[in-house]
């Protein structure tokens, strides 16, 4: 018996194709090397009684219409509005920035009422912008080699919706496609206390900072967040990310998919020149299908399991060469009581969507200095939320979890990256202690720690080098470059052997976007 | 029909020229006491003199030179670019030249390495100096459409591949891009550094690529005399055309009447009437003109113009030449104090921190003959990297400090330096500002990055020279073509005045 195609991994992008390719009455078959699903996106119970959302913790571009599509509310996704992004310093003041524009501004003011009237300026001409960057997140890549009338009417109507946007917008766009995050909040922003929280979306899972140039254009993501169509909300889901993943899963065993877990693929079989299925791991087992479709990083993908002899040489110097140098490492704990911040005591709304450590723009460039040197660093950027607060379902009475995403923690420390385990609680302390700054008595609420180092999501869940998204999300990475020139429509030079993961446009997070917009590709162009 | 160019600097005068030659009455007025901007020579100890404050002059247009007749008539003589030394801690070094073998030497590989990017240079040239040599495209009419589109094509015209790979490496930093090619840190570090001058940036900064590769399509040759020479060519070339030149005159204002600008103000009260040509800092016209007479548009634009200046510069009397010890040999032009890609990102860690740099990197020019006497020489150093904004100011401690740490990475490679020592200046970057007008102490009236490039020099609304003010252009390094000695942008200038109806 033969599959119209195998997945795999069983990320909650392979879980969406196979969905998508389900729905359109295909037989697929997912492969998952974990015991679980849900790669990035995932939800476990690591010490009895608290569940860690263990990587991702936030939903942000989760595509609306993909959540339509596959009426994933019914599978059980339900996103909680984040209340605030909240920003403590460690002299005792804070910002907190709210969905209620009145009260930011007030908040801001307190620091600077220059930068309190241009808010609200800055968020209209940033969701400006967003409308027209989701054009282009929403479809295949833009190509601008092509040389098919169809597809230069299509770059000619972007490049008109471009130009309508008015030269100053225009000039804005360009701006914030090179400049760096700390550069161009500059143009705006006086006081740090705004501009360091703001600027942290552009070094989120990526070896530069905020002061490297291209790193500002991220700050759209803030803006073309959305909840089920609802603008500018980022949400947290019920029950930790993996109810994204389990969300999509659902779905796709409804549409007749099979899913198979603890299934990890060592090679796509390959059959002259063309992928004719894949061989498992361990038992050597082959299963056949009529197209494979990885998910997994591009270059394990293509190095790791077609080879280099099966591929074009200068493919294979792209792949060589493709960014990976993760850079982040994550970090969860079950606390025993609720952990209360100096600056705002408290578990009021201000703790109920993210915190940001993050008190200056130097001190957020520090930390990207040490890690250019092969280092964690000492103080991180820590993006921390507090998931039991919204679904209490999530720990026992009481008690709580808390994630902690940490910036930066290279994967090439200049021991190198085998030896990550023997640093990996030096690692974890640095980030208990920064807490510890805002949080007092952090450390005596511990019950659980578990600290996931780039070397730790390369093991355990496949992200080659510790790249939390395929592959750096930088310009030469984007768009028609993803995961390389040429070959950003999801087909590979390999036959019958596609891409669905976010080292495919376009790109990593958890918007099930690779995934979808690969199965549709593929119906399309019946190659399924 | 009169014209007044603020501002005789490189550009300045280019643009003056063309205009005089165009039949228009031209007067040049020049705040210092002599003429040549950043390029001028100047005698900064009894009987030693530089070349410029940038020595370097490898970038000038070749085109403004064929249209000006400066080879011919004007004494203008160029050369192809000096061989370039770069110091290693515990080594000889590398010399690297043209047809030089030394790199074959030290490694095939690299070499090889070097051959292959600089044939990709060679396929990207044709689009990237048409793009320093034209006008700006105007973004703003529906009708600029298709000339863009036809830009695009021709740009297309250089191949589909090298298309997607220019789009791939603009983004790059230079680091990066470079090791596709050369594994060599020293060799590397020899043929990246250029992208960092005047560049807020380290080679670990993303676009620090596109830099290079602009780098390394416009230099062609240098000019025997370097900066210096190009300005007295200009100045006799200036001086035939009619040109009146005024040195020791400020602008105060630019005169506007009825929204048009009509005339220059000097300091006396003195009136130039004509069409203005701003042809110092873009950000200058901030000065010159009330903001409340100008759209709130070109405020913002001008005010956010990006000049963090990041180089210092040291002139040495020396009462010899300097010897690199490991070689026996001088060196016409040398890289000191960095031999690692990583060595120039430490020293931009310090200006992003600002603080003094704790190992300068060095772009020395040595010059001989009329620069110094007989057996003496000038050491004409580009110290990188020195924030504009260093913590605590530039106090006479600070500047001690400065100079004593750039003298420790000159005396590894020539020992013994100290004691040749005549007479030194040291012009940090708000002496730069101060002395030459550099708003920043940026030599370049802007940070060289693609967002304050070509139609983004210095805004979407000024990189075609115009502005908002009938009779008001601009005309410096800091408008499209770009920064350095190039007289790109006063060529621009000048031929868009002249086509643009009164
Ligand atoms: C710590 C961390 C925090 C993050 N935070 C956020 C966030 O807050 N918001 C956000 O939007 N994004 C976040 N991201 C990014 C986001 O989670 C990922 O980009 C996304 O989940 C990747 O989905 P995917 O399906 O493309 O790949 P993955 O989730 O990586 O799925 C690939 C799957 O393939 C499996 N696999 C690997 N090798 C094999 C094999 N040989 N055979 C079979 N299966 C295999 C893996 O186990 C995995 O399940 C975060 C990522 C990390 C790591
Ligand atoms: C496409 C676009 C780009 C924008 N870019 C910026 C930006 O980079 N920075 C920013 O703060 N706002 C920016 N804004 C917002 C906008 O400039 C201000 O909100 C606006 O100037 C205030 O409007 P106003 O009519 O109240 O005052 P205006 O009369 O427009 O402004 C008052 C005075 O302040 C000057 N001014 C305003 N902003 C700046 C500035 N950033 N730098 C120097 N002078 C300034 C104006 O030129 C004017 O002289 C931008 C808006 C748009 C649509």
């Amino acid at each position: 018996m033969t599959y119209d195609a195998i997945i795999i991994g069983g990320g909650h992008n392979g879980l969406c194709t196979a969905a998508y390719l389900a729905k359109a009455g295909r037989k697929v078959l997912v492969l998952e090397r974990r015991h679980l699903v849900g790669g990035a996106a995932v939800s476990e119970e690591i010490y009895p009684g608290f569940t860690y959302t263990v990587c991702s913790y936030v939903v942000s571009l989760l595509r609306p219409w993909i959540i339509r599509d596959l009426n994933l509310a019914k599978h059980g996704l339900h996103v909680l509005p984040l209340e605030a992004a909240f920003t403590p310093l460690p002299d005792g003041r804070s910002l907190c920035r709210w969905p209620d524009p009145h009260k930011t501004r007030e908040e801001i003011a307190q620091f600077s009422v220059k930068d309190a009237d241009r808010y609200p300026e800055f968020g209209k001409a940033m969701g400006q912008l967003a409308r027209f960057a989701k054009l282009i997140i929403d479809k295949p890549a833009p190509d601008p080699a092509t040389w098919s009338p169809r597809e230069l009417m299509d770059l000619l109507g972007l490049s008109r919706k471009f130009r309508d946007l008015g030269d100053d917008m225009a000039s804005l766009q360009f701006k914030l496609a090179t400049m760096s995050s700390a550069d161009f909040l500059d143009e705006w922003f006086e006081s740090d206390v705004l501009k360091a929280p703001m600027s942290v979306s552009g070094i989120i899972g990526t070896m530069l900072g905020v002061r490297s140039p291209g790193t500002a254009y991220v700050l759209l993501h803030h803006y073309m967040g959305e909840i089920d169509g609802a603008s500018r909300a980022w949400g947290f889901a019920k029950g930790g990310n993996g109810a994204v993943s389990n969300a999509l899963a659902g779905a796709a065993v409804e549409h007749g998919a099979e899913i198979r877990v603890n299934a990890g693929v060592e090679r796509v079989l390959l059959k002259g020149g063309k992928a004719v299925g894949v061989v498992l791991s361990g038992s050597g087992d082959e299963i056949r299908a009529k197209t494979v479709i990885s998910t997994c990083e591009p270059r394990l993908t293509f190095l790791g399991m077609v080879g280099e002899e099966n591929l074009p040489d200068p493919f294979v110097a792209q792949m060589k060469r493709y960014k990976l140098r993760g850079s982040s490492g994550k970090v969860n704990f079950a606390l025993d009581r609720f952990p209360e911040f100096s600056a705002r005591p408290g578990d009021g709304p201000h703790v109920r969507g993210d915190v940001a450590i993050c008190p200056s723009i130097d001190y957020l460039e520090t930390a990207y200095d040490e890690a250019k040197y092969g280092d964690f660093s000492q103080r991180p950027f820590l993006n921390l939320v507090i998931p039991s607060l919204l679904d209490p379902g999530m720990a026992p009475p009481g008690k709580h979890v808390m994630s902690a995403f940490v910036q930066y923690a290279p994967y090439h420390i200049k021991e190198g990256p085998s030896h990550w385990p023997e640093r990996r609680e030096a690692f974890g302390d640095a980030v208990t202690d920064t807490i510890a700054e805002y949080v007092p008595g952090f450390k005596e609420m511990i019950l659980h720690r578990q600290v996931l180092t780039p070397w730790d999501l390369e093991q355990e869940f496949g992200l080659t080098e510790g790249n939390i998204f395929h592959g750096e999300l930088s310009a030469d990475q984007l768009l028609f470059n993803r995961p390389t020139a040429g070959w950003a429509r999801y087909r590979t030079p390999v036959k019958n052997l596609w891409l669905a993961g976010s080292g495919a446009h376009p790109g990593g997070g958890v918007m099930a976007a690779p995934g979808a917009l690969a199965a549709m590709q593929m119906l399309k162009e019946r190659a399924v | 029909m009169r014209v007044v160019v603020i501002g005789a600097g490189v550009n300045g005068l280019v643009a003056a020229i063309r205009l005089a030659r165009a039949g228009r009455l031209v007067t040049v007025v020049e705040r210092r006491d002599l003429f040549g901007g950043i390029a001028a020579g100047e005698e900064f100890h009894t009987d030693y003199h530089h070349i410029g404050l940038t020595h370097d002059s490898a970038e000038v247009r070749g085109e403004v030179i064929k249209q000006l007749g400066l080879q011919g008539g004007y004494g203008l003589q160029l050369r192809p670019p000096a061989p370039l030394f770069i110091a290693e801690p515990d080594g000889r070094g590398l010399v690297l030249e043209e047809q030089g073998s030394e790199l074959a030497e030290r490694s095939i590989e690299a070499a090889e390495g070097l051959a292959r990017w600089e044939l990709l240079q060679e396929a990207f040239r044709p689009a990237v100096r048409m793009v320093l040599r034209e006008e700006a495209p105007d973004v703003r009419q529906e009708a600029a459409l298709l000339p863009l589109l036809k830009k695009g094509w021709m740009v297309r015209g250089i191949g589909e591949d090298h298309l997607l790979e220019l789009l791939r490496i603009g983004p790059l930093c230079v680091d990066d891009w470079m090791e596709e090619f050369v594994e060599d840190p020293l060799i590397r570090t020899a043929v990246l550094w250029p992208a960092l001058v005047g560049a807020w940036m380290g080679p670990r900064s993303p676009y620090s690529a596109t830099n290079l590769l602009m780098d390394a399509a416009s230099h062609e040759y240098e000019i025997i005399g370097g900066p210096a020479a190009l300005v007295k060519s200009l100045l006799l070339a200036a001086a035939d055309a009619g040109v009146s030149l005024r040195s020791a005159t400020e602008a105060k204002a630019i005169q506007v009447s009825d929204g048009r600008a009509t005339g220059v103000i000097l300091a006396d009260g003195e009136v130039l009437k004509g069409q203005v040509l701003v042809a110092s800092a873009p950000s200058t016209l901030l000065d010159l003109i009330p903001a409340w007479k100008l759209p709130s548009r070109l405020v913002r634009d001008l005010t956010n113009v990006r000049v963090r200046g990041t180089t210092a510069k040291l002139h040495l009397a020396l009462s010899g030449e300097l010897q690199v010890a490991a070689r026996g040999e001088t060196f016409e032009r040398m890289l000191l104090g960095a031999s690692h890609p990583m060595d120039l990102e430490r020293a931009f860690d310090d200006v992003k921190h600002r603080r003094l740099p704790r190992r300068p990197w060095l772009d020395v020019r040595l010059l001989t003959g009329d620069s110094a006497p007989e057996g003496h020489s000038v050491a004409s150093i580009m110290v990188h990297c020195a924030p504009y904004d260093l913590d605590g100011g530039w106090t006479d401690e600070a500047r001690a400090e400065f100079t004593e740490r750039v003298m420790a990475v000159l005396e590894e490679s020539c020992p013994g330096v100290r004691e040749l020592v005549v007479h030194s200046e040291l012009l940090t970057p708000p002496d730069l500002e101060e002395r030459y007008g550099l708003p920043g102490g940026h030599l370049f009236h802007g940070e060289r990055m693609v967002d304050q490039f070509y139609v983004m020099r210095p805004s979407l609304h000024l990189s075609r020279h115009t502005t908002d003010l009938p009779g008001l252009f601009v005309g410096s390094m800091g408008t499209h073509s770009g920064g350095g000695v190039t007289g790109g942008p006063g060529m621009l200038a000048a031929e868009r005045m002249i086509a643009t109806p009164r």
